[in-house]
C-alpha cells in the first residue's frame, strides 16, 4: 500500500507545481503587459528616452523568465516575442509611430499566445 | 544538440522511474489497462525528444500523472474485485477434459491454428492431452494437462475472491448453493476466501488474511 502514498504524493507535487507554474507565468506574462503598455503610453506622450527605457526592461524581464518559460510554453513563441521586444526600443521615435504600434500590437499578441500554450482554452 | 540529449535523459530517467514506481506488474504480461498505460507513456515521453519546440514539462507531467492514475487504479482493482472483473476480464475456458469448446473458440476469435500453435509451445501436440484450457485475460493461454496414471486431477479453480467460476462449477456438476454449502462446511463464506480450488475429491481453501497454507 505503500505506493498508493507515492501515487498521492505524485498527484500532489504535480497540482502544486502546475498551479506555481500558473502563477509564474500569469505573473510574467502579466509584468511584461503592463511594461509594454506603460512604454507604448510613453511614447504616445512623445517622451521617446522614457519609453525606450522602459521596452528594454520588458526585454530584460522577458530574458530573466526565459529559461523558466521555456520549461512550460512552446519556445518559438518564446523566441518569437524575444525577437520582437528586441525591435521594440529603436521603434521609439518620433518618426516611426505606425511602426510602434504594429510590433506593441504584434507583442501584445504573442504575450497572449504565450499564456495560451500553457494554460490552453482556460 | 545538447538541449536534445539531455531531454532524452530527462525522458529516459523519467520513464525509468515511473516503469519502478508501478511495480513489476507492469513488466510481466500486461493487462489490458497497463497495455493502454505503456503505450500511452511510450507516446508522451516521445513527444518532446521528437518535438523540441515543446517544453519539457509536456513529457513530464502527463508521464507522472500517468503513472499516479495507474498506480490508484490498479490499487482499486485490488480493492473491488468486480471492477476488476470488468476491466480486466475473466479467464475464459477453452479446453476441458480434452474437448475443445468451440463455442468460446468462436467468441474469442482464436482460430484452431492459433489454439494449435500454443499448444504446441507447450509441447501439447493433443487437445485431448489437456484436463483444462484457459484463455486468460492478457491474451495467453494457460493449460493443466491429464493427470497420468495415479496422479491428482488438477485443482480447477471455483472462487477467487469474491469471482465465482461457474462454468468449472457447472463442470463438477455443482451450483452456487453447493458452493456455499461447501464453504459452510470449512466455516467460511464467500467474502473471507481468497482462492477455493477443487478437482472433485480434494478441496484447497486459502482464507483471506492468513498464511498461504491451504486446508485440504
Amino acid at each position: 500500500m505503500k505506493r498508493n502514498w507515492y501515487a498521492v504524493a505524485i498527484l500532489l507535487v504535480l497540482t502544486l507545481l502546475l498551479a506555481e507554474a500558473g502563477r509564474y507565468v500569469e505573473h510574467t506574462t502579466g509584468i511584461l503587459q503592463n511594461r509594454i503598455e506603460a512604454a507604448y503610453a510613453l511614447a504616445v506622450q512623445g517622451d521617446y528616452p522614457a519609453a525606450r527605457q522602459t521596452y528594454e526592461q520588458a526585454a530584460a524581464q522577458a530574458r530573466k523568465g526565459g529559461w523558466v518559460l521555456s520549461l512550460l510554453v512552446r519556445r518559438n513563441l518564446l523566441d518569437q516575442l524575444n525577437q520582437t521586444l528586441a525591435v521594440l526600443p529603436p521603434c521609439a521615435e518620433a518618426d516611426s509611430l505606425a511602426d510602434l504600434e504594429m510590433e506593441t500590437q504584434r507583442a501584445r499578441t504573442q504575450i497572449s499566445q504565450l499564456r495560451q500554450s500553457f494554460f490552453g482554452g482556460l | 544538440m545538447i538541449s536534445s540529449v539531455v531531454r532524452t535523459v530527462l525522458v529516459y530517467l523519467a520513464v525509468v522511474v515511473a516503469m519502478r514506481l508501478m511495480g513489476k506488474r507492469q513488466l510481466g504480461e500486461l493487462q489490458p489497462a497497463e497495455l493502454v498505460t505503456t503505450l500511452l507513456i511510450s507516446n508522451v515521453a516521445s513527444i518532446c525528444i521528437d518535438e523540441p519546440d515543446l517544453p519539457l514539462s509536456a513529457s513530464l507531467v502527463p508521464i507522472f500523472l500517468i503513472t499516479a492514475l495507474e498506480i490508484l487504479n490498479s490499487t482499486l482493482v485490488w480493492f473491488c474485485p468486480r471492477y476488476a472483473q470488468l476491466l480486466l476480464g475473466k479467464p475464459v475456458t477453452i479446453i476441458r477434459n480434452g474437448e475443445i469448446l468451440q463455442k468460446e473458440l468462436a467468441r474469442l476469435r482464436i482460430t484452431a491454428a492459433d489454439l494449435a500453435e500454443a499448444l504446441r509451445g507447450r509441447n501439447i501436440f493433443s487437445p485431448q492431452e489437456v484436463y483444462w484450457g484457459v484463455v486468460e485475460p492478457n491474451g495467453s493461454i494457460t493449460t493443466a494437462v491429464m493427470p497420468a496414471g495415479d496422479e491428482d486431477t488438477p485443482l480447477l479453480p471455483l472462487l477467487i475472491d469474491r469471482t465465482v467460476y461457474r462454468d468449472n462449477l457447472a463442470f463438477f456438476g455443482l451450483d452456487e448453493t453447493a458452493l456455499d454449502r461447501m464453504l459452510e462446511t470449512q466455516n467460511t463464506s464467500r467474502r473471507d476466501v481468497l482462492l477455493l480450488l477443487y478437482n472433485g475429491e480434494k478441496t484447497v481453501l486459502i482464507p483471506k488474511k492468513t498464511a498461504p497454507e491451504g486446508t485440504v
